[in-house]
């Protein structure tokens, strides 16, 4: 087979997951797609560039990143996006929180980062955990964490309010934490501890 | 909502939102001592930190998973 070739098939199987974490993002399928497309075709136009620098999938990815990021401008001025209010999730700081204001639970130690981010399967989980947040929740919080937007730009484009950001994004936080404590570091004994 | 009762110790409700908030703003320098004062003898709040910066290393790097051997197993 022809490297370019290779390369084609390559791309074609990331293809539906890039899509999928597009969609978490763009909240649109066929705005997802087209912004996958232009991503792979970016890859397959300029194939040299990602040689020795980086994996495939690295590359894909930053590429792709940038693709979402024009995408996000280019929608918001079009369309506004709804206020951000995911209704009764208050619970889910306060749920932590003795009413003395010390926690409930004693969060656990997750141990080395780096031996952590290391691995593959980690990232599984985390995009798994990702999908599970409140779909405006999961939106900020990519935006904030993994395009890099600082808070101020993010309430340009969504128009909400700094401080509600903040807490926004506080939650997400939250959510993941347990999400990726059940998941992947509750795999070690001390899990069975907790009532 | 906001309550500053300056030389009172912060609950570790406070300290918690101030770690989250303090990757999204830049803090005071009076939330920070409060928070690094509170951190040195709370563990609860510490690990929940390590967390934290965890989780915001790993976005930062993150990369859509390979998940093409899951995908053949469900088709």
């Amino acid at each position: 087979m022809t490297i370019a070739a290779t390369l084609h098939q390559q791309l074609e199987a990331m293809r539906p997951a890039l899509v999928r974490f597009a969609i978490l993002q763009l909240r649109n399928e066929s705005l997802a797609e087209d912004v996958v497309q232009d991503a792979l075709i970016a890859v397959l136009e300029k194939p040299e560039r990602f040689a020795g620098l980086s994996t495939l999938r690295t590359y894909v990815t930053g590429i792709m990143k940038y693709k979402i990021i024009d995408a996000l401008r280019a929608s918001n001025r079009e369309r506004p996006i709804e206020t951000f209010d995911d209704q009764s999730e208050e619970d889910v700081i306060d749920a932590l929180f003795a009413a003395d204001g010390h926690t409930v639970a004693m969060p656990r130690q997750w141990g080395d980062p780096d031996a952590t981010l290391e691995q593959k399967d980690f990232f599984r989980v985390m995009e798994v955990c990702l999908e599970k947040l409140p779909a405006k929740t999961a939106r900020i919080f990519i935006m904030r964490e993994w395009l890099e937007f600082d808070t101020d730009e993010i309430c340009k484009e969504l128009g909400c309010s700094t401080a509600n950001a903040w807490v926004m994004l506080y939650r997400a936080r939250i959510r993941l934490r347990e999400c990726l404590d059940l998941n992947w570091f509750g795999n070690c004994p001390a899990a069975e501890s907790k009532s | 909502m906001k309550k500053d009762f300056m030389g009172m110790q912060p609950t570790c409700k406070e300290v918690h939102r101030l770690v989250s908030e303090g990757l999204d703003r830049k803090l005071s320098i009076v939330e920070r001592v409060r928070m690094q004062m509170h951190l040195l003898v709370c563990a609860a709040c510490r690990h929940f930190d390590g967390q934290m910066l965890l989780i915001q290393r790993a976005m930062r790097h993150f990369e859509v998973p390979d998940n093409s051997d899951m995908e053949k197993k469900e088709k």
